[in-house]
């Protein structure tokens, strides 16, 4: 079995710091396309994204993970001369179905509530992509190689999660606890399953 | 994780089992020097996995300068081609496993080439294990990380063939140690006596990108969890983005472009765990000339044609043009048309639809 570690490290700035770590493994590195921490009680952090836009170009979505704070709203559009629909789903709940051809002008839409909503189009099947609900603005994509880094995050003790569309349930409700001192630095080593 | 670069040539050669180079003989001698190297693999939809192929220092096939860093791999593994009638010394370089893990039980695995379809004597078959004549004990177990093998046979049968490695066969081949070998006939721009304009060779092969990061990590995984996540055509997949550089249809050797009028001869062949591709052209019926590196006496003509692991067929496609018949709606003449495999698992790679062996003719 392939051991799925990821080693994370903070460092402090003044009264916040920046949380550095790697996801270790080939499959974890593939698959975790988004980190997070689970719950920020910042005012700050929790506000909605602006300007979040999610483009269909060359029958492909843009950005294939959206990653946004609840409450934020999503400008859907589409650059394609060709008709499309984006058939929203959280888990087998449909949030919305909407046709979109050529020329249509963008859709607006909220999320209000937390989890991970899959976009697809019936008509071109290979098309997919996700809009990730998250409590607060401390999110990261790990790059090819496993590296992340969130920054400016308020000094505390944080729950740290990660999110991949083909990670299965056991290993997205791995938690991975996290400290920011109130000086120096503190590595932090997270193993999958979480130790 | 995206590898790139290559690795160093290892040219620590040592004593060949018959003979160091070609000599000169009655009959063409073709010298093909033949590298392993390791790398990773990048598909059209983000995915890459990690593969070991066979490379090829040029398009000559010539031996690599001491300490030249050899190409990356690829899937599959170069093309040789050689004439009825050549004498073909390859020789097999294991220049070793630069890209595996430190820890991985793959970092030094021995290789063979097995030439499937030649009838060959034993010493020559790339079967490890099986004791020979001409064979030295030490090439028993194949050629180890540092060492160079020299198979020599003549190509005496016109006809598509393929060549793979044949050490631990069900991982070596699934890693992408593959590639097509073509006896091409003494007469240009024919096959089996029949004449044609343009060929491609279609190349299909799956892949299970979890079981090829294992070997690259740990060397080892249970084959019984092998599962295909990646249908290939030539080493790709489609995707319906027509700008994305790794889609088949941005391959100028999968793209079937050819003109009204003419005949084009597609080389078919499969490679793979347990998938039967079948290939469908939509706008034109195939006339099957050959098949297994044989000519058929009697050609027969399919519109969808079941190929398994390790099969070749040679099949003739007349490009007709509307002023040959008068239809409505009939595929011929300017345009573009697909061509998939009709076996609709083999159309889904990475868990999406359409990605997997298709491609096009555009007919000018």
């Amino acid at each position: 079995m392939t051991l799925l570690t990821a080693v994370a490290g903070l460092v402090l700035a003044g009264s916040s710091g920046a949380v550095d770590g790697t996801v270790i493994g080939r499959q974890l590195q593939k698959n975790v396309q988004l980190v997070y921490l689970e719950k920020v009680d910042v005012a700050e952090a929790t506000k909605p994204t602006e300007g979040a836009v999610l483009d269909q170009k060359g029958n492909v979505y843009y950005p294939h993970v959206l990653p946004i704070v609840v409450g934020s709203t999503v400008k859907i559009q589409s650059s394609d001369p060709e008709l499309h629909n984006v058939y929203a789903e959280k888990g087998t709940e449909v949030l919305f179905n909407s046709a979109m051809p050529a020329g249509s002008p963008p859709r607006n839409r909220t999320f209000e509530e937390l989890g991970v909503v899959a976009l697809s189009c019936s008509i071109h099947k290979e098309m997919s992509a996700f809009v990730v609900v998250l409590q607060n603005r401390f999110f990261a994509a790990p790059d090819k190689t496993g590296k992340f880094r969130i920054e400016g995050v308020p000094t505390g003790s944080y729950v740290l999660r990660i999110w991949g569309e083909k990670l299965d349930e056991a290993t997205l409700q791995n938690k991975f606890e996290v400290k920011v001192p109130s000086e120096g630095s503190l590595p932090v080593e997270i193993t999958v399953p979480a130790s | 994780m995206k590898i790139l670069g290559s690795i160093l040539a290892t040219l620590a050669f040592v004593s060949l089992p018959v003979a160091a180079s070609a000599k000169p003989a009655s009959r063409p001698v073709k010298n093909i020097h033949l590298y392993v190297n390791d790398g990773e693999w990048s598909f059209a939809d983000g995915n890459s996995t990690y593969i070991v192929g066979f490379v090829a220092w040029n398009e000559k096939f010539e031996a690599a300068p001491v300490g030249a860093k050899l190409p990356a791999p690829t899937v599959p593994s170069p093309t040789i081609r050689v004439t009825k009638g050549d004498e073909v010394h390859v020789f097999l370089h294991n220049a070793g496993h630069e890209h595996a893990g430190a820890k991985s039980a793959f970092k030094n695995v021995t290789h063979t080439i097995h030439f499937h379809g030649l009838d060959l004597v034993q010493a020559m078959d790339g079967v490890p294990g099986v004791p020979a004549e001409g064979l030295p004990e030490k090439f028993l177990s194949g050629v180890e990380v540092g060492q160079v093998f020299e198979y020599m046979f003549v190509a005496e049968e016109e006809g598509t063939y393929s060549y793979h490695c044949h050490v631990d066969s069900a991982t070596h081949i699934l890693l992408g140690m593959y590639g097509a070998f073509i006896v091409e006939g003494e007469k240009p721009n024919t096959i089996y006596g029949k004449k044609y304009d343009r060929e491609y060779t279609l190349f299909f092969s799956e892949m299970d990108s979890v079981h090829n990061d294992a070997i690259a990590e740990t060397g080892s995984y249970d084959m019984l969890k092998w599962k295909s996540d990646y249908f290939l055509l030539n080493g790709r997949i489609f995707t319906a983005d027509l700008k994305n550089p790794l889609s088949t249809i941005a391959d100028p050797k999968s793209v079937i472009k050819a003109k009204e009028g003419e005949t084009v001869l597609l080389r078919l062949i499969a490679m793979g765990h347990s998938h039967t591709w079948a290939f469908h052209p939509h706008a034109y019926h195939m006339q099957v000339v050959g098949t297994d590196g044989r000519g058929l006496t009697s050609p027969y003509w399919k519109d969808t044609l079941p190929i398994v692991s390790g099969e070749r067929y040679d099949v003739l496609v007349p490009i007709l043009g509307k002023r040959n018949k008068v239809c409505m709606s009939c595929g011929m003449g300017a345009g573009i048309s697909v061509a998939h495999d009709h076996n609709m698992g083999g159309m889904v790679s990475g868990g999406k639809y359409p990605r997997g062996g298709l491609t096009i003719f555009v007919v000018e």
